[in-house]
């Protein structure tokens, strides 16, 4: 009797000790994962912003993943195929078309949708927007603008920023240095050599300026080997190759005097040039010789993994980060950071009223004026090896390995059989 | 002799139960790997679904790479040109930095540490520091040449010039390795054949050819066969430094293997390309041992 006692003790105590466990378990917070390309310092910057939200909700806890941009597409593939995913992407929304057609984004509830379509401005909510289905809440929005050194302006005689490509061209070549040697130790203008958006952008916004197009309508035919385009190239190519190809370091380091970029810059632009940040200006882009002006604009949204298994917990983290102004503010959380920490332009309306202070200062301006006459870039399934081989092509343009017509036709014919692939 | 027969067969059970965690590493991360790869060569597949929804398109992807991409062949091209630059620099000097160590014992360990250092640091950290090392206009090398009063160079920037200076890191990042691997050769010969061939009268250089080169022979196909395998799978310092540019100067294989794969999602075409360069290594290394099997102290004595 005492033997079966003894074991009716040892089975009360362990079945104590296991619901316990299970107690625990119930108690302990769910973890939120967000993949984000931010890097270190701004991931540190981000998390006051988390535990704002972990005090008001003791029960979810937020982690950040941290991936570089150039690796964020693999990391997601990678961390689906080991069935680790994180609940949360902040995405680069030229993916979107890939992640909605296979299945990796999850559907947002219909009050979190009407939410996306009323609050952020049509560029971003276009952005996100497949099948028409606003996937996820964008976060910020890019165009570009020019920006200039004023002090090598000033340098060179040069009054203000151009506003044609005449003048664009012609001011190039004025603010272009050369030593006795013959070698460019002062740029007039630059692009990012070797990174895909810092040629096939530029280039695009200068298309879509004279009137041309990179697509047909459809998607299923290259659309920019034509008169315009030819014009535009031309003209992209003579820009860059007079005065050599220099890079954004250089214009950091005070040697270009104009780069084509986007409104992140201000931010980091500012931590590298120190007090010579004040030399810097922004402008409008010129005008092409049919008087267009457009700008290429891309975005960013935070999408939700259709594997989550804590989606409604994740929908409200996201709504409260990306449209809750929180603690009396006039600005959400995620405009808060946008803007003082990234250095970027927020798409939600009301940040972008409530932020005048700075989105409507002298640098910030030209951007958010540009968005009125931005263009998203098209977004299509095979979107990154579109990209790819035209930038490939321009490069080899304006390393002088092809005129601007073989670089057009070459890239037609790539493309046209990309898109064949898909479309 | 039952007796030996179950020690033999304990003996041999003992091995294979030491060897078992080898081996099943090997099966789980080397050999699935690879047959997963050929086998999914034959597939249309993004990775962004299962391998289950993946669809077959027979040979498809070998078609294409061989038949119609234009950056495929090009990229083998970039891959040969850095194999042979790379292979027969770092041969050669490794070679004969170990022949000068040989002779100077006082200096030895001082110098194999120095030529030694740079195989212990990361390739990743050798890359960017020499990345900065090749800038243009803020680069050690172009301040260098502009106090000999040379005019500065584009380096990673050029066309030409690229290949060459990524293959002149590689070298100097593996140097010291495989100038270890041939100073174990060396100190390996026997000193009665160099003592007897001076007395001979020979000099130093008819040495070096005749008695040397033949002797160290296995050392080199070991060196040749290893350097050239690296250098086909040529990766880590071209994504670091140049990102296969400018335009396609340094775009190596495995590089344009690894975008097609992870920016292009299209992994069975990736796969494709993969066991092609598997072929080519395989077919390469065989070619070298048939060249090189002949050679060392059994053939010299023979």
């Amino acid at each position: 009797m005492m033997k079966v006692k003894g074991y009716l003790v040892v089975i009360v105590l362990l079945l104590s000790l296991g619901l316990s466990n299970v107690a625990a378990l119930g108690a302990s917070p769910k973890t939120i994962t967000i993949m984000a390309h931010w890097s270190q310092t701004q991931q540190e910057k981000v998390i006051p912003i988390l535990q704002e939200y972990e005090r008001l909700n003791p029960d979810v806890k937020i982690v950040v993943q941290g991936v570089p941009m150039k690796e964020f597409l693999k990391k997601i593939l990678v961390s689906r195929l080991g069935g680790d995913t994180p609940d949360i992407y902040h995405i680069y929304n030229l993916w979107m078309p890939q992640l909605v057609e296979n299945g990796v984004t999850a559907t947002p509830p219909k009050n979190i949708q009407a939410l996306i379509k009323k609050s952020f401005t049509l560029s971003a909510v276009q952005g996100v927007t497949q099948r028409g289905i606003p996937w996820g809440f964008p976060t910020e929005i890019n165009d570009y603008m020019l920006v200039y050194n004023k002090k090598l302006f000033a340098e060179a005689g040069i009054s203000g920023p151009p506003k044609t490509w005449t003048e664009l061209l012609a001011d190039a070549k004025k603010l272009t240095k050369k030593d006795a040697s013959g070698n460019i130790v002062q740029a007039g203008f630059a692009v990012r050599p070797g990174d895909i958006s810092g040629v096939f952008h530029p280039w695009m916004s200068l298309l879509w300026s004279n009137g041309g197009e990179f697509l047909s309508k459809d998607l299923k035919k290259a659309a920019f080997n034509s008169k315009k385009g030819l014009e535009a190239t031309e003209f992209f190519a003579d820009l860059v190759t007079s005065t050599q190809f220099s890079s954004v370091d250089d214009f950091i380091a005070g040697k270009v005097g104009m780069i084509i970029f986007a409104p992140w810059g201000r931010l980091y632009f500012q931590d590298r040039m120190g007090g010579n940040f004040n030399d810097v200006a922004t402008a409008a882009l010129p005008a092409s010789p049919t008087g267009g002006r457009v700008s290429v604009a891309y975005s960013w949204s935070y999408v939700v993994d259709k594997n989550s298994e804590k989606r409604p917990e994740v929908w409200q983290f996201l709504e409260w980060l990306s449209t809750k102004m929180a603690g009396g503010s006039a600005t959400s959380p995620m405009g808060h950071y946008l803007v003082d920490i990234l250095g970027a332009i927020p798409s939600l309306e009301k940040d972008i009223a409530s932020r005048s202070d700075i989105l409507g200062n002298n640098y910030n301006k030209p951007f958010i004026e540009g968005l009125k006459y931005a263009r998203t870039e098209p977004q299509l399934l095979p979107a990154e090896e579109v990209r790819v081989e035209m930038a490939k092509q321009l490069e080899a343009m304006l390393y002088k390995q092809k005129s601007a017509k073989q670089a057009l036709a070459d890239a037609e014919n790539k493309i046209n059989e990309i898109l064949a692939d898909y479309y | 002799m039952r007796l030996n027969l179950n020690l033999r067969a304990s003996k041999t059970l003992h091995a294979y139960i030491f060897l078992t965690p080898v081996i099943i590493f090997l099966v789980v991360f080397t050999v699935v790997p690879l047959l997963f790869g050929i086998y999914i060569s034959f597939f249309r597949w993004n990775m962004l679904v299962p391998p289950s929804q993946a669809k077959f398109i027979g040979l498809e992807n070998f078609r294409y790479i061989l038949l119609q991409d234009e950056r495929f062949i090009p990229s083998l091209l970039s891959t040969f040109y850095f194999t042979i630059g790379d292979v027969i620099l770092t041969a050669v000097i490794a070679l004969l930095a170990a022949v000068a160590l040989n002779s100077n014992r006082r200096f030895r360990v001082f110098l194999r540490t120095i030529y030694f250092s740079p195989v212990i640091t990361p390739l990743v950290a050798v890359s960017i520091v020499w990345s900065y090392i090749y800038h243009p206009n803020y680069g050690l090398l172009n301040e260098l040449l502009s106090w000999v009063k040379l005019p500065p160079q584009q380096w990673l920037t050029s066309i030409t010039a690229a290949m060459p200076s990524v293959i002149a890191m590689s070298v100097w990042k593996r140097l010291g390795y495989y100038m270890l691997i041939f100073l174990a050769g060396l100190q390996a010969v026997p000193q009665e054949l160099f003592e007897a061939a001076t007395v001979d009268g020979a000099s130093k250089t008819t040495m070096f050819r005749r008695i040397t080169l033949p002797l160290i022979k296995p050392t080199m196909l070991f060196v040749l066969v290893v350097l050239t395998i690296e250098a086909l799978q040529v990766f880590t310092q071209i994504f670091i430094m140049t990102q296969g540019g400018p335009v396609d100067a340094t775009r190596v294989t495995v590089l344009y293997m690894y975008d097609t794969a992870f920016s292009y999602l299209r992994m069975g075409r990736a796969s494709a390309m993969a066991f092609i360069l598997f072929i080519i290594v395989l077919i390469v290394t065989f070619v070298q041992v048939r060249l090189m099997r002949e050679g060392g102290m059994n053939t010299y004595t023979n």
